[in-house]
């Protein structure tokens, strides 16, 4: 198993969201603080976080039929530049389409780590392992290979929408299928 | 260009694709959305709402129909704003009705919460440059622009098997009109084929004709047993030259289709 040693300071060990009083003798633990050992258990604890911030995305797009201001600012806190255009275009194929492809309403892929490429507390790049049979009604897409990196991230997201602190810069895969370069080599 | 794909990436799938830097697949895992690395950043150029139950007949023998869309980074802040554009066609039996839908489909209320984008004014031009750019446009207008004659051999497809989509048009034509009151006029035209496939696959662009097996590079796999309307539209982009002068030309679509369009399915019997 992959895995990395990294510092116990930053801001990924602070708890997340507002604080509250808990009742004394109760504790409560970050499923996303960055562990001192990042290894493909938390990288795939993120990723489902993730994959159900875009799933609550895909029940909102299919419910509404619209790209919503609110859409938008759920897809900013997941994906940031190139994947960004590359979503919001993948959700108005889908409203173009009626979402035929689409279970109604949508569950959340699910994504599982078959490789770690890069590991960093500033970057992950890993190659997954997709399974799309609870979104979708085609059964070709059962599972795909792909690629996949994420950064951390300040933004967390409309009302909390993505608690993870991780956002991807990369998902999806090369030209014809392939592994793409490796972003965390390039940051 | 942003275009959709699909069933590429999978594992024993196909991949299919051209000059794609980036691919996205979408929630449903069969939708693959791809990026060209030519047009990085790229404007999201797809019709997402109609703005207007109007169409607009802009010159004579050409109307447009307005439809709007996101542009990333076309705002003050470099932000999300919302642009018009329009869809154009040439008139075939006679002009749309007011409100027709031309072009891709376009979908209600699919844009909401953005602001419009600030108006760029327009360079001025000369008169002259006008004047030849105003003949390059009608001369654009009248010039016959080939059709594809779309095909799939032997006339159906088996589901869980490629259908190879002929395209029997062209992707390049250059027009030329020696005697105008400017000079020689010249228009080159370069089309790119976007497919609907008739079963909520869409696929494209296409710079090169579809082939017929084992070549082509124009191929979907049906999954389920019906008949399909399948569309194969051409978008055709130009440039116009007088002399060293040249503008470009607005977009024309034209269409083939196969129409009803069998799928069928082979199934094995075992005889005693």
């Amino acid at each position: 198993m992959a895995s990395l040693f990294v510092g116990a300071c930053g801001r990924h060990d602070e708890p997340l969201g507002p604080t509250a009083t808990l009742p004394q003798g109760t504790t409560t633990t970050n499923p996303y603080a960055v562990p001192v050992v990042i290894d493909e258990a938390y990288v795939n604890r993120v990723l489902a976080g993730l994959d159900h911030a875009l799933g609550d995305v895909t029940r909102i797009v299919v419910s509404e039929r619209a790209i919503t201001q609110d859409v938008v600012d759920r897809l900013k806190a997941l994906y940031i530049g190139d994947y960004l255009k590359l979503s919001v275009a993948a959700f108005e194929q889908g409203i173009r389409s009626g979402f035929t492809t689409y279970r109604e309403p949508p569950g959340d892929r699910s994504t599982v780590v078959t490789r770690l490429i890069s590991i960093s507390s500033s970057c992950i790049f890993a190659e997954v392992r997709r399974d799309y049979s609870a979104t979708s009604v085609n059964p070709a897409a059962a599972t795909t290979i792909q690629w996949v990196a994420i950064q951390p991230s300040d933004l967390v997201g409309v009302a909390g929408s993505n608690p993870t602190r991780w956002v991807f810069i990369s998902d999806g895969f090369a030209e014809g299928g392939t592994e793409p370069p490796d972003p965390c080599a390039e940051s | 260009m942003i275009g959709g794909r699909s069933a590429a990436g999978r594992e024993g799938g196909k991949v299919a694709m051209a000059s794609k830097q980036i691919c996205f697949v979408a929630p449903d895992g069969f939708t693959i959305i791809c990026l060209d690395e030519e047009t990085i950043p790229a404007v999201v150029d797809k019709v997402v709402a109609p703005v207007e139950e109007e169409v607009y007949s802009l010159t004579d023998g050409v109307r447009y129909v307005p439809y709007r869309y996101l542009d990333f980074g076309g705002g003050p802040d470099g932000g999300i704003c919302t642009a018009t554009g329009f869809t154009q066609e040439r008139p075939a039996t006679g002009p749309p009705s007011v409100g027709e839908r031309v072009g891709e489909a376009a979908v209600d209320g699919a844009i909401a919460g953005f602001d419009d984008c600030p108006v760029t004014p327009a360079a001025e031009a000369s008169p002259a440059a006008t004047e030849r750019q105003a003949y390059a446009i009608r001369y654009w207008q009248e010039v016959p622009v080939p059709s594809p004659q779309p095909h799939i051999a032997p006339g159906r497809a088996i589901t869980g098997l490629l259908a190879y989509l002929e395209t029997r048009g062209s992707t390049t034509n250059t027009y030329t009109e020696a005697d105008t009151p400017f000079g020689p006029l010249t228009v080159t035209a370069t089309g790119r084929y976007y497919v609907d496939w008739g079963d909520g696959t869409h696929t494209g662009p296409y710079s090169r004709e579809g082939q017929p097996w084992p070549d082509g590079q124009i191929t979907h796999e049906y999954l389920h047993i019906g008949t399909y309307d399948v569309v194969v539209t051409e978008r055709w982009t130009a440039t116009w030259y007088f002399g060293d002068e040249s503008g470009t030309l607005n977009e024309l679509r034209t269409v083939g289709r196969i129409e009803d369009f069998p799928v069928q399915q082979i199934q094995a019997v075992v005889l005693r």
